[in-house]
């Protein structure tokens, strides 16, 4: 049972190094690293509920699942629907438990985006489009968009890396 | 004078090879450089009358072209005065022409007013100095927020200045080799170089240099506004040296830019736009990855926010991994940290803990539901909290707030907190 007061310890410490986006313009706001912890829990618990048996097929089985857990309470956290990579990633995360998601989506507009790559398909794999690979929902993005993105996505990357890192120490023998 | 200086440096560098094809061109460009001339000699200083004469012509064609170049002329300032010596260079520049690119800018120059001239001047810029080009290029590598926002290259525009830092010695060969690359590149070249040169005139400029702060300012803001007029002139001269040229040339080419581009309006204005945008945001993303402040340039930048967020997302499956082998531990633990049941605690069993749990609570009576939910807490784990860590007091918020779920929670978890507590 200590092992809780540890954790609870590890997320108040946690909670003194908030990070807050100071940018006038672009708002990267992120929740608190305590929001992240409750989703994660949650979704943690609910994987564990769905398992009764505590030890499922391998040890690989439960790590993949344990990461997309990570992952969609990460998107849950961040903001459900208000950030386009995390509406990707929940509507990714449904389509693999063939569970339809719907979000209140804006009109996507023809951008620039789209036009200007058939234009110049033969372009040398840029930067920009590694990053749109790694950023979920980051294939149709305009540039400044998929930065906004990425700054966003960064700052709840690594905040659920934090987080999960707290629940290791906490939970890990002494 | 500086100016003439530079002309005449112009005439010793100048290949005479096509001579005769830009004789013919030369005749649009006269007209149009006289055209521009009255707008120039507002205090008047142009010792050449004849190419005033043409500023006159170009000047009425320039106005006859777009609204723009009026705004120019409106605020004569005294540094407008200059324009007549970049007239002069660009007349002078009319005999020789730089490269084959410079003839398809020539040819460009009939269809558009100001233009020309512009590219005139840059390409007198090029052709003037090495150095120059090389600082620059310089400068066009370092971010200068002066006129333009975006420092940082696009892909075509990468390349583009990758022919100016290459072009650090040799003017002509460079430029005919940039010209017959991309003009879309060029223009942005252009752009950003007839920033950098006007930025720079402006820093030299020991005259009028209110007037020129002044004009540097509207000129920002027009460049923001007009700076699809820039393009045009921007095929001309991606190796511009802003260092030689004269600030009389920057007025001029000002001029220039304000005319020129009209058809491109929307397109450079918004790629300008676009890039600024995408230049402030990974000015922003710099800040949020670690170590990457001595970092300059749009591409090592990218590949650095590439590679933290690639080692983030190794580290999240990393750590997904430590936990499934935590797991069985972190089961029990979970659903008793986080069962909704269990903040519903029953009453018999409460009062023990929270008469245990009291005296620790009302030292830090933060937030008063914070104490049924440690309570419940409490309960839940054994009654072992309180008697874990000193911290305990900072953890009661962090605990509320991990059962609390919604916003509503609280005052749920309030009321029926109090009326457990209170016996």
């Amino acid at each position: 049972m200590s092992f809780i007061k540890v954790l609870i310890l590890k997320f108040s410490s946690l909670r003194t190094q908030t990070m807050a986006s100071s940018d006038k313009t672009i708002n990267t706001d992120v929740p608190e690293k305590d929001v992240f912890a409750i989703h994660f829990l949650q979704s943690l618990s609910n994987l564990t509920t769905q398992n009764p048996f505590n030890s499922p097929d391998t040890t690989n089985y439960r790590a993949r699942k344990i990461k997309k857990a990570a992952y969609v309470s990460m998107a849950k956290a961040a903001g459900g629907s208000s950030r386009l990579w995390s509406r990707a990633l929940l509507g990714r995360a449904a389509k693999e438990n063939n569970k339809i998601v719907r979000f209140a989506r804006r009109k996507r507009k023809v951008t620039w985006k789209i036009s200007s790559k058939r234009r110049s398909d033969q372009r040398a794999p840029e930067a920009t489009d590694r990053l749109r690979n790694l950023v979920p929902g980051g294939g149709t993005m305009e540039t400044s968009k998929l930065m906004e993105e990425t700054a966003h996505y960064i700052k709840c990357l690594s905040m659920q890396v934090k987080v999960m890192q707290c629940l290791v120490d906490g939970l890990s023998p002494k | 004078l500086f100016d003439k200086n530079l002309s005449f440096t112009k005439l010793e560098d100048m290949d005479m090879s096509d001579k005769d094809e830009f004789a013919a061109k030369k005749m649009d460009l006269d007209w149009r450089i006289s055209v521009s001339n009255p707008i120039v000699s507002y205090p008047p200083e142009n010792p050449m009358p004849g190419p005033s004469q043409m500023m006159d012509s170009f000047r009425q064609n320039l106005w006859h072209d777009g609204g723009g170049f009026n705004v120019h002329t409106d605020r004569g300032t005294s540094s407008r005065g200059n324009v007549d010596r970049p007239v002069e260079m660009g007349w002078n520049m009319a005999q020789f022409p730089a490269d084959s690119g410079f003839i398809e800018r020539a040819a460009k120059f009939s269809f558009f007013g100001c233009g020309s001239f512009g590219e005139m001047m840059m390409n007198q810029q090029s052709l003037g100095g090495p150095q120059s080009t090389g600082l620059f290029v310089q400068d066009t590598q370092n971010q200068i927020g002066v006129a333009t926002g975006s420092n940082q290259v696009d892909g075509p525009l990468k390349d583009a200045t990758k022919v100016v830092k290459e072009n650090g010695s040799s003017n002509v060969s460079e430029d005919s080799q940039s010209s017959g690359g991309n003009g879309h590149d060029d223009a942005k070249c252009m752009e950003i170089s007839s920033k950098r040169f006007n930025a720079k005139k402006r820093k030299r400029t020991g005259k009028d240099s209110e007037h020129r702060g002044q004009q540097s300012g509207e000129e920002e803001e027009e460049d923001k506004n007009e700076k699809d007029e820039q393009s045009p002139n921007s095929n001309a001269n991606k190796t511009n040296s802003g260092k030689q040229a004269s600030d009389t040339l920057k007025d001029g080419y000002i001029h220039m830019r304000a005319r020129r581009g009209q058809a491109t309006n929307s397109h450079s204005l918004a790629e300008r736009v676009r890039r600024e945008k995408i230049s402030e945001r990974m000015k922003f993303l710099q800040d949020l990855v670690p170590g990457c402040d001595k970092v300059t340039g749009k591409a090592v930048m990218l590949d650095e926010i590439i590679n933290y967020v690639q080692s983030l997302q190794c580290q999240i499956e990393f750590l997904s991994m430590k936990l499934s082998a935590v797991n069985p531990v972190l089961d029990y633990n979970l659903e008793s940290l986080l069962a909704k049941d269990a903040l519903q605690v029953p009453a018999p069993i409460l009062p023990q803990d929270m008469s245990m749990l009291y005296p620790p609570l009302s030292h830090h009576s933060q937030k008063g539901f914070m104490q049924p939910n440690i309570s419940s807490m409490s309960i839940l784990n054994g009654g072992l909290i309180r008697q874990e860590r000193h911290g305990y007091e900072s953890d009661q918020h962090n605990v509320v707030h991990m059962n609390h779920e919604t916003d509503t929670a609280p005052n749920h978890e309030d009321a029926t907190a109090n009326r457990k507590v209170e016996p």
